[in-house]
């Protein structure tokens, strides 16, 4: 075609025009050109390896040699259900489905009255406060609370000046959750973890909340129901798609962590530092292998189940 | 500066418009659409158009949202493709040649104003594709806006600008290419009442003065009608028919033109006839009819109806009448001093002049 | 429309931001301890000498200086897929692209230790050894999320007919990317470089696995927690390690502030 008028100059037909008129002539030409790289490092490079991962698991270790004996065998996923191993599961998933409940508990009030009192600066303030810890460095915060709960450390003190000591020995006195000290007991951990992924519970339930039109609120308020009866009946339901997709983060990030399990709490494992164990020192690469499957499954019911309550809808 | 008035057409049916088209020379005909057909899925956005646009005329396209016109449009810009059928411009086939490649520039609905650049970069963003220098094109670009009277806001970011004055900057930006064809997508349509009619009357000088072809999208009928030269009335996927605005407003050939150009009466064939009008499907303009008490006497050569009044509408100097005549439900457009006493319940007499009932084809 | 907020909720409001914010408070305060042995609280004294100790060590610079590289890198190349694959799921429906959007998030949604030692057997397959490139590697995988998430939440606020209008105008696919696309993302992209940066800055626990003997400024401060040698050293890098993610972070706040309320992490 040629261009409309004479007098203006008509575009160089340049080697990126007619590559361009390719693009308009076959759909889908585009798409495939944009989709290649990235699919090519993540369906290669990132599921390649979890494949790999996978097929290791059906792989056994030679008890005498200690090498990997490269035969399918269903024999390392046997050893997983011993007893000690199905412990090591069984505490992570309590502790993470812990974690969750306590940090959506938690999380609640700050993203309700981030979403639904504060507006202009104050609002743009509440964001920040919850995206800086976020985003700010995994170790320091681990850190921050090993200076925290140091026998000599600042929560120690605190609870020394306010007469809370004996509280704190009580609940350290408690079994299984207990121990010496609170750096070193199940308790110190728990509260670590909730403090690890408290904002990424609070900014899902946020979002989902900050999409309850404030008419739907004065709507059951107009049909008579109580403040609380609102927040029974309408709040909290839709909130829910928040707290499912918050508590994809929490769960998933404490199945796997295995660094703070290693600086804060007792000296039993977690299936992060099962996997870390027995890949590294111990050089049983198909049981960490299986190990690190338990997490994939548990993960992919919970993702099954998480967006039958919408939480995709929520991110 | 009536270059449109001598390519109205005084044909009435739309075969015979397009066949005598069709002999037309191709230097004459801005857009050519030859049996052209879109579908999404199992949506039939447009089917069977066939239709010509001459150069130098303003055409509109007339329908309900939905009814296909924005995609023909879309389809001249080269945004969608055709699944059947050709469309020329310019007697040049148009497949596969992509927007950047066409001769013809787009006023967007929404003006599509580039958020990043200013009034001026704007406007001559189609300048600096075509390769030409700073000073050329801002000194191009500044006559455009001339054009369309926005001297002085050449600094402006687009959010700084009112919506008429966007709607203006997309029609600069659009125009300094010197389109052969200009698309308007509702240009009017995100625009108050007044507004609207002052850019009614400024687009329609412009296209006068410039002679350039203009293709206009619209919903509203009074603007369609207003300035056009030729309309074509969609529904469905389909033009129903094209058009001037007196063929399309006095001589509607279906009950969905009559209806949604100017909300006619349409009275079925026996309807009509119990009337004293033709056994036909039959259009009668509300303002074509008269609003009398009961019992006034008719004159000879006139048609007339009974009824009672059913509502009188407040239309400023003119009242919309209901009046129900033996279960037909009647419309009329009357002077207010004719209804002055006129009361819901009461019965009045209606009367019209036979030359005022336009039969149509029948219904398919 | 809005009522005032109860007394209940915003004095548990505001327990939940204390604890989000006061560790860090700590963690600040005790770089400038003159205690070298204990974390005792409160500290017996206050100075600065600690920054000076932590300048003068090599490996610290050592290990920071790897960390930028690793960033830098890892950040390029997820800036790259990540706005090819915002480009190709923005604004289309296809089949299998579900699918797509489940691989991206994948990294990050899954425990960062199995994306760790997935890496790592697939290198000791491939008898690839650890080096400068597996941990590069590692990081660009969870930091494409990042960008895309970005860039997709920008492409999806801009209007399609501007893009329209550029083809319209005459610019062909490569002129409209460059000059009105491109322009519309730029602040986008650059946040999401500013968070894959941060979070590749980071990372320690996939890193761990790709690493070999090299340590990023997180494997340092690790090795240091799990066996401290010098407590005031670590305070001070944790100091350090705070302001440099902030700084990101905080830009990448101010350059999306639109889409803030919207998005989230993932």
């Amino acid at each position: 075609m040629t261009a409309g008028v004479l007098d203006l100059p008509i575009p160089r037909e340049s080697l990126s025009r007619r590559f361009s008129d390719a693009l308009f002539r076959r759909q889908g030409l585009l798409l495939t050109l944009l989709l290649v790289p990235p699919l090519l490092w993540l369906g290669i490079v990132y599921v390649g390896s979890l494949i790999a991962l996978l097929l290791q698991s059906f792989f056994s270790i030679d008890e005498f040699s200690g090498t990997i004996v490269r035969e399918f065998t269903l024999k390392t996923y046997a050893e997983l259900l011993q007893p000690a191993n199905l412990d090591v599961i069984l505490r992570t998933v309590v502790m993470a489905a812990a974690v969750t409940l306590a940090s959506a508990i938690l999380a609640f009030p700050v993203a309700y009255y981030a979403a639904r009192y504060a507006y202009g600066r104050m609002k743009a303030a509440f964001y920040l406060a919850i995206m800086m810890p976020l985003w700010s460095s995994y170790l320091v915060k681990v850190y921050a609370w090993k200076l925290l709960l140091a026998k000599e450390g600042a929560v120690a003190w605190a609870a020394d000046r306010i007469g809370a000591m004996p509280m704190i020995d009580g609940l350290l006195s408690a079994p299984l959750i207990g121990g010496p000290s609170l750096s070193v007991s199940y308790i110190g951990q728990f509260l670590v973890f909730i403090y690890l992924w408290l904002p990424f519970m609070i900014l899902p339930i946020q979002a989902a909340l900050e999409r309850v039109p404030g008419s739907l609120v004065e709507a059951s308020a107009d049909l008579g129901a109580s403040p609380n009866q609102t927040f029974c009946t309408v709040v909290l339901p839709l909130a829910m798609p928040g707290v499912a997709a918050g508590s994809i983060f929490t769960f998933s990030l404490t199945l796997g962590d295995y660094i703070l399990p290693q600086i804060i709490g007792p000296s039993t494992l977690l299936l992060g530092q099962a996997v870390y164990v027995l890949q590294g020192t111990a050089g049983n690469i198909p049981l960490a292998a299986a190990f690190a499957v338990v997490p994939i499954m548990v993960m992919a019911v919970y993702l099954l189940a998480a967006k039958r309550l919408g939480a995709f809808d929520a991110f | 500066m009536t270059s449109g008035a001598p390519l109205m057409s005084v044909h009435t049916r739309p075969q015979d418009t397009v066949a005598a088209q069709s002999l037309a020379p191709a230097h004459g005909c801005a857009v050519r659409f030859q049996d052209v057909a879109r579908h999404f899925g199992a949506v039939r956005a447009v089917d069977g158009l066939d239709f010509d646009i001459r150069a130098g005329e303003f055409f509109s396209m007339l329908g309900p949202s939905g009814s296909g016109k924005t995609t023909c449009l879309r389809l001249i810009a080269g945004f969608e493709q055709p699944d059947a059928g050709t469309i020329s411009i310019f007697g040049e086939p148009v497949a596969g040649v992509p927007p950047y490649r066409r001769a013809v520039n787009t006023v967007f609905q929404d003006y599509a104003l580039f958020p990043h650049l200013n009034v001026l970069d704007n406007v001559t963003y189609g300048l600096r594709i075509r390769g030409m220098g700073r000073a050329e094109r801002e000194r191009l670009g500044r006559e455009a806006l001339a054009l369309v009277k926005l001297v002085g806001f050449e600094a402006r970011r687009p959010q700084q600008l009112s919506g008429g004055q966007r709607q203006r900057v997309a029609l600069a930006r659009a125009l300094v290419n010197r389109p052969k064809v200009l698309l308007l997508d509702e240009p009017l349509g995100a625009l108050d009442l007044k507004l609207r009619e002052e850019m009614q009357v400024e687009l329609k000088a412009l296209q006068r003065s410039l002679g350039l072809t203009f293709i206009f999208v619209t919903h509203d009928q009074g603007e369609a009608l207003s300035m056009s030269d030729r309309v074509a009335v969609f529904n469905a996927g389909r033009i129903v028919q094209v058009g001037t605005p007196e063929e399309i407003y006095e001589r509607p050939q279906a009950r969905f033109v009559a209806e949604f150009v100017g909300g006619s009466n349409v009275l079925g064939p026996d309807v009509a006839a119990r009337f004293g009008g033709p056994s036909r499907l039959v259009s009668l303009r509300p303002e074509a009819i008269a609003v009398r008490p009961a019992g006034y006497t008719v004159e000879p050569g006139r048609l007339h109806a009974d009824g009672t009044c059913i509502e009188v509408q407040y239309q400023g100097a003119m009242r919309r009448v209901i009046v129900d005549c033996e279960g037909v439900r009647l419309c009329a457009l009357v002077p207010a001093s004719d209804v002055r006493d006129l009361r819901p319940g009461e019965p009045s007499r209606l009367f019209w002049s036979p030359y005022a009932m336009h039969a149509m084809e029948d219904e398919r | 429309m809005r009522s005032k907020a109860s007394f209940g909720l915003k004095i548990s409001a505001a327990v939940g931001l204390l604890f989000l914010h006061a560790p860090l408070a700590f963690v600040i305060l005790y770089a400038f301890t003159t205690e070298e042995r204990s974390y005792q609280f409160p500290p017996p004294g206050l100075t600065l000498k600690w920054f000076g100790v932590a300048w003068s060590r090599p490996d610290v610079w050592n290990a920071l200086t790897l960390s930028f590289q690793v960033a830098t890198v890892a950040t390029l190349i997820a800036l790259v897929l990540g706005t090819l694959a915002a480009g190709a799921l923005a604004r289309t429906k296809f089949f299998g692209r579900e699918v797509i959007s489940l691989l991206i998030i994948l990294p990050i949604a899954l425990p960062g230790i199995i994306t760790g030692i997935a890496l790592r057997s697939a290198f000791n397959l491939m008898d690839l050894p650890f080096s400068f490139w597996t941990i590069v590697v590692g990081h660009a995988t969870f930091c494409v999320v990042v960008v895309h998430n970005n860039a997709v939440a920008r492409l999806r606020r801009m209007s399609p007919s501007i893009i329209e209008a550029s083809y319209d105008l005459g610019a062909d696919s490569f002129q409209t990317f460059r000059y009105v696309i491109l322009p519309n993302l730029s602040t986008a992209l650059l946040a999401g470089a500013m968070l894959a940066f941060a979070l590749s800055f980071d990372e320690v626990i996939v890193t761990t696995f790709t690493a070999g003997q090299q340590s990023t400024l997180p494997i340092w401060m690790l090795n240091e927690l799990v066996r401290p040698r010098q407590r005031p050293v670590t305070n001070v890098v944790a100091v350090i390690v705070i302001a440099l993610t902030f700084l990101p972070i905080l830009a990448a706040y101010y350059l999306t502030r639109e889409e803030a309320g919207a998005s989230s992490r993932a």
